[in-house]
């Protein structure tokens, strides 16, 4: 082998150290950089950081403070008095808490049917219907509807005996069609069947959003390979909406947990008290029986359980979410 | 760019300090309001400190209620007029004179500090509440200073075991107001003395049509008190539990219900219940459009009774006593309510505050023509006072008003305990499923009593 010469190599030489200068100072103003990006990023981030801090980060602490304790917020804070768990262990004696929990659970079934209907109404609107932007907005209407006039509405729908959907049950031959919202038995029905209707508007258009992300080629190769609409649906959308309907459980299944508005309006909780859920008893203890302490514990256990329920979803995700 | 960078910085420091400058200004207006235990000293100091330096020897009073501005301005200006160096400021809490929404207005206000002397209670279950919370002043002293003798000047007695943590400013009491074109037409007397027997057939009588035109015999409106009325027309031990002592399992409350369920589900003369909640009914628009001619109601209702705005009256009203449980059970009695004024405990003028109640429960209840505690007011005045105010007077019928006035005597107040809202929550559930057909009689009494039980027990 010829030993080479390279008549360059001092400027080789040259060049390389000047890369590695420039290496070094660009090493050196990225860091620059991004050090005054953070600093940008936080100065945006700054206020609804803040604003997260001091009314929900702190409040939320402070509640669960509070919870340990037997005090009316109407009194000042010179009566508060250290009382432990007692007001947990009230809480977990009394029925009306129980009572609220379990109607809570069953509210819960309207996020899983509504997301049905709307994964449903979302195929048939973005395949088979002309004009889908209008059943978009037919759809959505409940949602951005004040609650209190779609109370309103559906109280005079459900009136007991001369609304019209128990004249039309009568109508059908049903003697002793069901009181609705003045029936015990089928109060929490009612306000679930609402649940489901104002909620699912939400669904449909995020699900009409999924499904427009999925890639045609997918369903072009399936048709090639003769599957039917019900197998492209069950190996196609479905498997690939399932972040889609991940999200959707995830956010559906607290928001429904925080429904407070529309029990309010519609039933007060009752009759008989077969409507009541945990935050509407919350609202009656802190504001109306003015139990400060009493009401945070509550907070506190409803905060334990929408934590439970996301955590086992998180966990349970890996089994059917496909990313 | 590291300019750039740097006016950022000194731009957000600047804003920064804004927003802290706006922090802490709120800051010292809650502790001039005595906010907090360590605030509230020097907070008061420097509050007083103020008045004196603006306005010399000058007091000012701050009142709160949920009445509108309008109707109590008037009387606080003649009360300014009559006593020179007293200033009153009323705090309007709702623009719609709800006092629901009133007192938990004044519950945020009371919690953040703000500076209030004297506050108005809409009604007894109130009262005992913010007294058992320990928020109003006791009275005794300023009362014995002034040489009152309590008993001959108000109706209702506000005492709680011995203590007066209010006096009383409207008197509340209850009887039936009545359509007397309806009755008229049904030949029916307007009654002075009767039994809930009587009233039962005055609503079966009254009751005419089908559908969703018929016009009922009565309408019972969802408040608590409608479901023990054979407890309310009880000269004494009226409530749900007197002296710790449960009155459920007891002949009154098995007259309340069963008078509902007869009227109701064998009569079929009174509003389904299952309409009332689930459309949300309220009495006012029920009596005045027709649709029940008689209900049982509340003093509140005698100026109604002559239109107002909202609900114009079409026909003439007239006025009953409560019916009684059985006859020659003694008549004409009703539980007394009414709105209470007292002092906050942490006012800097009681003295002051308390000589301005003592003036507005008495001549100043009748300045604002109020239906009042007071034992020197002068009914006739009241009566014709009423009259010039309503739009309809010739609806009020005089002679029946009168003789109601003349002839209602008010039971002893009973001041519930301070867990009432939980004891009438617990009996109105019982209650409801009674009359919505889940639960026989027997049953109820027992579940109820059962509850109230509970409820008492853990409150002992």
């Amino acid at each position: 082998m010829i030993a080479s010469y390279n008549p360059y190599e001092a400027e080789v030489a040259d060049i390389q150290a000047i890369d590695k200068q420039e290496a070094v100072m660009l090493r050196r103003s990225g860091r620059a950089r991004r050090r005054r990006e953070m600093l940008a990023g936080y100065l945006f981030t700054g206020p609804m950081l803040v604003g997260v801090l001091i009314f929900t980060l702190v409040p939320m602490l402070l509640s669960f403070g509070l919870s340990l304790t037997d005090w009316s917020f109407v009194t000042g804070i010179e009566t508060i008095r250290f009382d432990g768990f007692g007001n947990f262990a009230r809480l977990f004696a009394t029925d009306a808490f129980a009572n609220s929990l379990v109607h809570n659970l069953v509210l819960l079934l309207s996020v899983p049917v509504g997301m049905t209907l709307a994964l449903a109404l979302a195929v048939v609107i973005t395949t088979r219907v002309y004009t889908p932007g209008l059943f978009k907005v037919i759809f959505f209407m409940p949602h951005i509807s004040s609650i209190v006039a779609v109370a309103v509405v559906w109280q005079v729908l459900f009136h007991p005996s001369y609304g019209p959907v128990n004249s039309m049950l009568m109508a059908l031959g049903i003697a002793e069609p069901p009181k609705w919202l003045a029936d015990p038995s089928y109060a929490l029905t009612s306000v679930l069947m609402l649940m489901v209707w104002i909620d699912m508007g939400v669904a449909l258009i995020i699900y009409i959003a999924g499904l427009k992300n999925i890639p045609a080629d997918l369903y072009e190769a399936a048709e090639i390979d003769g599957a039917t609409s019900w197998k492209k649906f069950k190996h196609i959308t479905f498997p690939l909406l399932t972040p889609t309907t991940f999200f959707l459980l995830i956010t559906g299944l607290i928001g429904n947990f925080k429904s407070f508005a529309l029990i309010k309006v519609l039933t007060d909780g009752g009759p008989v008290k077969s409507t009541t859920v945990i935050a509407y008893d919350m609202y009656t203890e802190g504001f109306v029986n003015l139990r400060t302490g009493y009401a945070s514990s509550m907070a506190v256990v409803l905060f334990a359980v929408i934590l439970l329920i996301t955590l086992i979803q998180w966990i349970g995700q890996r089994k059917w979410v496909n990313y | 760019m590291k300019r750039a960078s740097v006016t950022m910085v000194v731009l957000i420091a600047m804003l920064a300090s804004l927003l802290s400058a706006c922090g802490s200004s709120n800051n010292g207006n809650a502790d001039n309001g005595g906010n907090g235990g360590n605030g509230q000293n020097t907070g008061g100091e420097s509050a007083s400190g103020d008045n004196a330096a603006t306005g010399g020897e000058e007091t000012v009073i701050r009142m709160a209620s949920w009445s509108l501005a309008d109707t109590i301005e008037p009387i606080l200006e003649a009360y300014e007029a009559e006593h020179p160096g007293v200033t009153v400021e009323y705090i309007e809490l709702v623009d719609n004179e709800d006092s629901v929404a009133g007192m938990q207005k004044l519950d945020l206000l009371i919690a953040s500090g703000e500076d209030i002397d004297a506050i108005m209670l809409p009604g007894v279950t109130d009262y005992s509440k913010r007294a058992g919370l320990n928020l109003l002043a006791p009275l005794n002293e300023l009362i014995e200073g002034e040489g009152l003798d309590y008993g001959a000047e108000y109706v209702t007695d506000t005492s709680i075991d011995g203590t007066y943590y209010a006096l009383p400013a409207t008197l509340e009491n209850y009887f039936v107001l009545l359509n007397k074109d309806k009755l008229d037409a049904a030949g029916l007397e307007v009654p002075t003395e009767w039994t809930w027997t009587e009233f039962l057939e005055y609503a079966k009588a009254l009751t005419a049509g089908e559908g969703p035109s018929k016009t009922y015999g009565t309408f019972f409106h969802t408040w608590p008190m409608y479901w023990f009325l054979g407890l309310m027309n009880q000269p004494e031990k009226n409530g749900l539990v007197n002296d710790g002592v449960l009155n459920v399992d007891s002949p009154q409350i098995r007259t309340s219900l069963e008078l509902r369920h007869q009227a109701e589900h064998v009569d079929k003369s009174a509003v389904p219940y299952a309409d009332t909640i689930s459309q949300k009914l309220a009495y006012r628009p029920v009596y005045f459009t027709g649709q029940a001619a008689m209900i049982i109601t509340g003093s509140w209702m005698i100026s109604a009774a002559g239109g107002t705005e909202e609900f114009p009256a079409s026909f003439t009203t007239a006025f009953a006593p409560l019916p009684s449980n059985a006859p020659g059970d003694p008549s004409g009695y009703s539980l007394a309510n009414g709105n209470f004024v007292g002092i906050l405990d942490k006012s800097e003028n009681k003295q002051e505050t308390y000589d301005f109640l003592r003036w507005y429960t008495t001549e100043g209840m009748q300045v604002k023509q109020e239906y009042s505690a007071w034992k020197q007011q002068d009914t006739d005045q009241y009566i014709s006072a009423v009259k010039a105010q309503v739009p309809n007077p010739e609806f009020i019928d005089e002679a029946s008003l009168t003789y109601f006035m003349k002839n209602s005597k008010s039971a002893a107040l009973n001041i519930p305990p301070t867990y009432q809202g939980d004891l009438e929550t617990a009996y109105t559930s019982e209650a409801e499923k009674y009359i919505l057909g889940q639960q026989d009689l027997e049953t109820t009494v027992a579940n109820a009593a059962a509850e109230l039980q509970k409820i008492v027990d853990a409150n002992e």
